[in-house]
């Protein structure tokens, strides 16, 4: 390459990223909503469920009707991809921020990214709809996080209180549990709770250890949990470690009742995998498809119908999430007959939704409390059963009966 | 007592993966003097490939290694060719960013072409296991284990009993008196660059039945080759083989009892300690440095 | 060396519209990315020192850049200290770091430095994840953003943090400027060449690589020290992490090494290169936008293996020299 070529190769990069930043002008009724998920690198397989499970949700509202507030406007979105690297996606965010005049935001899963990304939609004042489960998310004293879903303790104080009902409603000889969890933030706000309620209702903890998140080889983790003599696990799996886990204790003939952390245990990924071993496994879960209120609700039963005819599967916990947030954010438009973004954080403040897609976290109420978060949500249990995850727990989400107290 | 042995079974299960993925990462630097970066990738390949093969044509992956490995030798010997080859001349560095290089280009192939999904194969016996005194055995991790044997039994007769392996002992103890010998280098490299790769694919195929695939598979992977390259000595095959198994061992024993999340690092310290005390190698007679 | 004694218009001329440039053009995420080619530039300067000046090639600089962040982040949250005082400790860190790292393998010759640099990185990133209580673990460490504070370099706008990072350009690149002028610079530039005989002229070979890395891990823990205070937020996954130590030697390396513009034209060229296939590309298909960088990377290696900047010097008759000897 010679000297000149070069110079213009820069050159035009320059001018490139120049074009990268002018603003885009949308259609006057349109209102434009950004995503930020995590599309490529290591967490992608929860981004683009996440980012699918949000384009569908605008398909369907534009499809019937757009936001009716503003004279059926159209929702308009625009997708940034992360990227697994956080330091990216902070750019990615201030790109989406600068370049569209944004009413609001979603983020598709992982708490290191919203906390990342807050920064910059607290300063450029954009109401942020993270699906993220850190503890912390809430009490940084940010304004404009909204955490519509529950927090990591609450999973693992959820898994507790079910081994309790298990123990009570089936004579489980509860001695021994084993608490194993993913080593990333994930897995640390999980398994503090489980730890919390354990403790709280007096179960014996007999080990309990973070892993290295796609490790190598299970085998000594569980012939670690094995020999410490649990009877029951909680194993704690963002990704398909969750599969790989429980193959290898299956291998190993080890059969606790398990427990599973959400995430990893409840995406039909695990079941694909595993086949019949996955049946009656139990899993927290952030969202589940067949809560009774979801399934009496016809926008809900509408999203369901079409993740199920697009995507071939019932429609996974991260996807109904995103869902339900794109709902949300549609609801607050509707409150707040504006498209500016600071009046759609006051709506969002405001809201209290008891119908539509826009309540189907569990239990059909959504509300923010003063920090922004979610007030009433809670996780539900589910079980695996012919290849589908079921609500099992608690008990006011859902009628389905439990399959095989112990495997 | 039972916990212990099944520890150490444990570690030489999955230092039989180790084991063939670095002897050819170790065969690659003793002959062309190249740290391949991209071995872990490759392994990542020989996964894809076999994944797609062993459900296209409906049979076992175990069946199927006499194929890949077939498959990845013209592969690697036209990477050599056509990219390697190019740098050999260059400074380390070059040749240590190439292969940087296309360790993230096959990486983002890999998820443009198949997704960022983890996938796997359900094989008949994926979770079936013996017990033998005390000690379970998954199946598929012992037919790892064997074919792994196996396959290095099969590469140090090559080495050892064939002209063509002769040769590449040759070109890896001393390049320069090889070439003198009237042996071909360049051959010699596209040769040992292709079985190396060989091995790092059939590794991965070895873990198909009972891992999962994904484009970032062979990171780690590729990281733990070089740290058993380098504890049996760079370019000593069999340093390679007795030191994966080390790796093996002391990542299961840290595991269980120290803490899983580590077992990694056990494995580093034990290289940073042998950096110290042996940077030749373990097993190698104490040589100037 | 660019610094031409008869030209020094043009480098002051660059530094005058850098200064001027964000009062005139108000656009936050052109300002943001600049920022990041400051920081990323910053990091590929540090990375030279050792990898282009003293030719040992670091593939584990992210730890640096973590202990930087993490020193400000603990010092600020934990004691309340200001950034400045905490990034000084970071700085002695790093360099304590880079001691124990160096006197014990940069002894040793062919790709041992390199892999020991991508083990210690590891192994700082397990470490920084295991002990949770004092790092916050994977979920990381959050420094909330509640309105402008300077003791803690808080701002509402990115005014003040695009003058910071320019600055510590500024910092990194005179540093290496320095360097390559100083005795250590014609010492490394020997021991570069031929060891032996830098060895036989009574260059004590250890002393001066292991003074070179920890030049190097000082630079890289100040990027990382100020960048937390514009970032809020830092984990050991995008920081200490293999992927963050390959991106700095990628754009030390395609920019150019041993050259006071390489670095800079690396990050010039690296950072807005993945932002534009991260927009446009990554929506089509994931995985793509990292291809095409991929393939970049592979064609500048196998086409201008001396980097981006090697190609402007070329042009200009009295670097000839001076790039003969980095070839060796």
């Amino acid at each position: 390459m010679s000297r000149r070529t070069t110079g213009l190769l820069l050159a035009l990069l320059m001018i490139a990223v120049l074009t990268l930043s002018t603003t885009s002008i949308g259609a006057v009724k349109n209102v434009d909503v950004g995503l930020l998920a995590t599309i490529s690198g290591d967490l992608s397989e929860v981004g683009n469920m996440g980012a699918n499970a949000v384009k569908l949700a605008v398909e369907n509202i534009n499809k019937n009707g757009g936001i009716k507030a503003l004279g059926g406007a159209k929702i308009n979105l625009i997708v940034g991809d992360t990227t697994s690297d956080f330091s990216q996606s902070v750019l990615v965010a201030q790109r989406l921020v600068n370049n569209n005049k944004l009413s609001g935001m979603l983020g598709a899963g992982v708490s290191g990214m919203a906390l990342a990304v807050a920064p910059v939609l607290e300063k450029a004042k954009i109401p942020f709809l993270t699906a993220a489960i850190a503890d912390n998310l809430t009490t940084l004293g940010y304004k404009y996080m909204f955490q519509f879903c529950p927090k990591g303790s609450q999973f693992g104080g959820m898994q507790a209180d079910f081994l309790k009902y298990l123990q009570q409603k089936f004579n489980l000889p509860v001695d021994k549990v084993a608490i194993v969890y993913e080593n990333t933030a994930y897995g640390q706000s999980t398994a503090k709770g489980i730890r919390d309620l354990c403790e709280k209702h007096g179960f014996n903890i007999v080990t309990e250890e973070a892993y290295p998140k796609n490790f190598t080889d299970a085998a000594p983790l569980v012939t670690k949990v094995r020999a410490a003599g649990a009877t029951v696990i909680f194993p704690v799996s963002y990704t398909t470690d969750a599969a790989l886990i429980l193959s290898t204790m299956t291998a190993m003939n080890y059969k606790p009742v398990v427990i599973g952390g959400g995430a990893g245990f409840i995406w039909p990924e695990f079941y694909r995998s595993l086949g019949k071993y996955a049946e009656g496994v139990y899993s927290v879960g952030s969202w589940s498809w067949d809560t009774k209120f979801n399934l009496s609700d016809p926008e809900v039963v509408e999203a369901i119908k079409s993740w199920e005819k697009k995507y071939k599967t019932f429609m996974p916990e991260i996807a109904g999430e995103m869902y339900c947030a794109t709902y949300i954010l549609k609801e607050a438009i509707e409150l707040a007959k504006s498209t500016d973004a600071t009046d759609i954080r006051n709506a969002l403040t405001k809201v209290k939704l008891t119908k539509g897609a826009g309540a189907m976290m569990q239990p059909g109420i959504v509300e923010f409390d003063e920090y922004g978060w979610n007030k009433h949500v809670h996780p539900t249990i589910i079980q695996w059963q012919n290849g589908v995850v079921k609500t099992v727990y608690p008990v006011e989400d859902t009628d389905n009966e439990i399959v095989w107290a112990l495997k | 007592m039972g916990t212990f042995f099944q520890t150490i079974t444990n570690g030489i299960l999955i230092g039989g993966v180790y084991a063939v993925v670095a002897t050819g990462l170790t065969l690659i630097f003793g002959v062309l003097n190249v740290a391949n970066f991209a071995q872990g990738e490759f392994m990542m390949l020989g996964m894809y490939v076999t994944l797609f093969l062993s459900r296209g044509l409906g049979v076992d992956p175990y069946l199927l290694t006499f194929l890949v490995a077939v498959i990845f030798i013209a592969f690697g010997y036209l990477v050599e060719k056509f990219l390697i080859h190019q740098t050999l001349s260059k400074p380390h560095e070059t040749q240590m960013l190439l292969t940087l290089g296309l360790a993230i280009f096959f990486r983002s192939l890999m998820m443009v072409i198949c997704g960022p999904n983890y996938q796997s194969l359900a094989v008949p016996y994926r979770l079936k296991s013996l017990l033998i005194g005390g000690v379970l055995l998954s199946y598929p991790r012992l037919l790892s284990f064997l074919v792994a044997v196996v396959l290095i039994i099969l590469l140090w007769l090559f080495l050892n009993y064939t002209e063509l392996g002769r040769a590449i002992r040759a070109s890896s103890q001393n390049s320069k008196a090889a070439t003198l010998m009237g042996i071909n280098s360049n051959w010699m490299y596209g040769i040992a660059f292709s079985i190396g790769i060989m091995l790092a694919a059939v590794g991965g195929l070895t873990l198909v039945p009972f891992y999962y695939v994904f484009p970032d598979v062979g990171v780690y992977f590729g990281l733990i080759a070089f740290v058993v390259v380098v504890l049996g000595g760079l370019g000593d095959v069999l340093g390679a083989i007795v030191s994966a198994l080390l790796i093996g061992i002391i990542e299961s024993v840290t595991a269980q009892y120290v803490a899983l999340d580590l077992s990694h690092l056990g494995v580093f310290l034990v290289f940073i300690l042998v950096l110290v005390f042996r940077p030749q190698g373990l097993l190698r007679g104490r040589r100037s440095s | 060396m660019t610094f031409s004694k008869n030209k020094p218009l043009i480098p002051l001329l660059l530094l005058a519209l850098a200064i001027v440039m964000p009062l005139i053009f108000k656009h936050p995420y052109l300002m943001r990315v600049v920022i990041m080619i400051f920081y990323f530039g910053v990091t590929a300067y540090g990375w030279d020192v050792i990898g282009g000046y003293a030719g040992q090639v670091s593939v584990g600089q992210g730890m640096f850049f973590a202990v930087g962040a993490y020193s400000v982040a603990l010092g600020y949250l934990v004691s309340n200290l200001t950034p400045v005082v905490g990034a000084l400790i970071g700085v002695i860190i790093a360099m304590l770091l880079a001691l124990g790292i160096g006197s014990v393998v940069l002894r040793l010759r062919g790709p041992y430095f390199t892999l020991s640099t991508i083990a210690a990185c590891e192994v700082v990133r397990i470490l920084l994840l295991h002990f949770k209580e004092a790092t916050g673990g994977p979920e990381g460490l959050v420094i909330p953003y509640n309105g402008y504070n300077l003791y803690a370099l808080h701002f509402a706008n990115d005014l003040p943090y695009y003058y910071i990072a320019l600055g510590l350009l500024l910092v990194a690149m005179y540093t290496c400027y320095r360097v390559s002028r100083s005795k250590l610079g014609y010492q490394l530039a020997a021991i570069r060449n031929d060891e032996d005989a830098a060895k036989s002229v009574g260059i004590n070979l250890m002393k001066s690589k292991v003074k070179a890395f920890m030049i190097s891990a000082a630079i890289t823990s100040l990027a990382g020290a100020f960048y937390v205070t514009y970032d809020h937020y830092i984990d050991p996954f995008s920081t200490c992490s293999n992927e963050m130590s390959v991106k700095i030697l990628l754009i030390a390396v395609l920019g150019g090494r041993r050259s006071l513009w390489g670095p800079l034209i690396g990050s010039l060229l690296i950072i807005p290169l993945m932002e534009l296939t991260n927009a446009y590309l990554a929506s089509v298909r994931p995985g793509a936008a990292m291809l095409i960088y991929a393939m970049v990377l592979v064609a500048v290696v196998l086409y201008a293996p001396d980097g981006i900047a090697s190609v402007f010097k070329s042009a200009g008759k009295e670097q000839k020299g001076d790039d003969k000897l980095a070839a060796n």
